[in-house]
């Protein structure tokens, strides 16, 4: 009894394996056509710039991105801007996998060297835009806070950044620089999260970045739940925002035309007022 | 009772024997072998990245082992609660007839369709340092959910329990109900009635329905590190510990990921076969 069980066991393992190489070779030839079509797709040349431009931000830059894109879209009304945001490692490897985009700008333009190696880059990155990192508080400060050296405080509920991420591993080199050890509850995966826990009031002290802080984070409409005390130990450690436009970008003509965009008065303008340092 | 249901499913099994055993009709066998691709490929995929030659560093870090030993042991008491709190709450379900039953049913279901990340951020506003139940009982007793262990098992029975629910209370609806009879009249009180006929006749129910609240809570990410963190550790479980290393080492990412496949399949295959014996 127990052979023919295996018997039919082993039938219909084959059976399944056969039909499932079916779907896989489908999946190829299908892969094999769109890369085959790949060509067609790129936008006209006569238009200086046309058609769709994917751009890839940093998480910490999508507020400011889609304000920045409605500028841009009202200068060049035949383009359509598509935002996507994510942690910057997580657009590396997107980018790497063969997302779609024209445009890249990480937090830390370490990240745009592997994309340099591996894919290319049509120019040299540009920084566009700085943002520093800030000691704060939730609103009422009920903790009585006053500096970086109170995130040794091991009574005091202390939030960083993972050092795996560029706000968590600037945060600790600033810290180290300042002879300061903390004594972090969490080390949150990215500066949202993080945010949200300080604004709650879930945490007494945070290190997140000056547009988190920011009055018009969060569109400025609501009370501000989260006050910056600045960094009180010499200089601030900075992340910074570098455009690159990829060499194989589907739609090169916007591409250029939006970083160059990026260095103009208005975009300027647009960071500064969401808590970013211009170059 | 133990030998009953024994009997009752080898008469099943062997009913099941005598059935014609044929192949599949061929829209079945190709709709199956769609499923088995779609769950296969990921985990060729995820073999193919695998750096099997540093393997064994990578997951003897402390690291690893600190996030696998508190995964397992926070899933476990998670699906321990599942099984304590939900059987009873199905038990409820199931027989007894009040007033807005359909939306208690609703309500404890409600964490199986909200983002992870949704329920995370409910329970730190319910029971965080600020919360509406929490505030008060931080100021009582000084306990503090969030940033504890108790946080990761509370974070991930949220998720886990309404599994148990619906299964446990599918299985009593479809109990035949003349076994329960017959122990009341033999009198048996209600509760031994419960605990030496229902609960053994819906055993392999139970069965599934713990493995599942298990699987589910050892693969949970969202909500726990919205409310509990991720400190190394303290809070961070394997699925936080591979979201973080995927930031900085995709190659630890993918060797801890492979670990979580491993485990949880090893466990699923192990347990398949102890309560859904094989035909």
């Amino acid at each position: 009894m127990g052979d023919r069980r295996r018997g039919n066991r082993g039938a219909a393992v084959g059976l399944v394996a056969a039909l499932a190489l079916l779907p896989v070779v489908a999946l190829q030839l299908a892969a094999g056509c769109t890369s085959a079509g790949d060509g067609d797709r790129m936008p006209s040349g006569g238009d200086e710039s046309s058609g769709d431009l994917h751009v890839l931000v940093a998480a910490s830059l999508l507020p400011v991105a889609e304000v920045l894109a409605g500028d841009f879209e009202l200068l060049h009304p035949s383009v359509e801007v598509q935002i996507a945001g994510a942690g910057s490692s997580a657009l590396r490897e997107q980018v790497l996998a063969g997302a779609p985009a024209d445009v890249l700008i990480p937090a830390d333009p370490g990240h745009l060297d592997a994309i340099r190696d591996e894919i290319g880059l049509a120019d040299a990155p540009v920084v566009v835009a700085r943002n520093s990192l800030v000691l704060a508080v939730p609103a009422g400060n009920d903790a009585g806070v006053t500096s970086l050296a109170d995130l040794a405080r091991p009574e005091l509920l202390i939030g960083l950044c993972a050092p795996e991420v560029p706000c968590g591993a600037l945060a600790r080199q600033g810290l180290a620089r300042a002879g300061i050890e903390p004594v972090p509850d969490t080390d949150e995966p990215n500066v949202r999260a993080l945010s949200t826990k300080l604004s709650a009031g879930e945490l007494d002290a945070a290190i997140v970045y000056a547009t988190d802080a920011a009055p018009n984070a969060n569109g400025g409409s609501r009370d501000r739940t989260i006050v910056s005390l600045g960094w009180t130990a010499g200089t601030a450690p900075q992340a910074s925002y570098a455009a690159a436009v990829l060499s194989d970008a589907p739609n090169p003509a916007a591409a250029t035309a939006f970083v160059a965009f990026l260095r103009t008065d208005a975009a300027r303008r647009a960071f500064a007022d969401l808590g970013f340092v211009v170059p | 009772m133990t030998d009953a249901s024994t009997a009752t499913s080898e008469s099943g099994d062997s009913a099941a024997r005598r059935a014609p055993r044929d192949l599949p009709p061929w829209p079945v066998a190709v709709l199956a072998a769609v499923g088995v691709v779609l769950f296969a490929l990921p985990v060729v995929g995820l073999a193919a990245r695998t750096p099997w030659t540093g393997l064994w560093t990578h997951l003897s870090s402390r690291f690893v082992v600190d996030a696998a030993v508190l995964s397992v042991v926070s899933s476990v008491a998670a699906a321990a609660f599942a099984a304590a709190v939900g059987v009873p709450l199905a038990w409820v379900l199931a027989r007894v007839q009040f007033r807005g039953r359909s939306v208690v049913r609703a309500l404890v279901t409600l964490p199986m369709v909200l983002p992870p990340v949704v329920g995370g951020a409910a329970l730190l506003f319910a029971l965080g340092r600020r919360g509406v139940v929490g505030g008060p009982l931080h100021d009582a007793t000084g306990l503090l959910l969030p940033y504890s262990i108790w946080g990761v098992i509370l974070a991930n029975a949220f998720v886990a329990t309404p599994l148990v629910i619906l299964t446990v209370e599918g299985a009593l609806r479809n109990l035949d109900r003349r076994y329960e009879a017959a122990a009341a009249t033999l009198g048996a009180s209600r509760l031994r009635t419960l605990w030496k006929v229902t609960l053994p006749m819906i055993g392999p129910a139970l069965g599934v329905a713990v493995v599942v609240a298990w699987a589910r809570a050892l693969g949970e990410f969202g909500a726990t590190v919205t409310f509990a963190g991720n400190l190394g550790g303290r809070t961070q479980t394997l699925p936080l510990a591979v979201f973080v290393a995927l930031e900085s080492d995709r190659d630890a990412a993918v060797a801890i990921s492979l670990v979580l496949v491993a485990l949880s399949l090893g466990l699923l295959i192990a347990l398949r076969d102890r309560w859904w014996p094989s035909r």
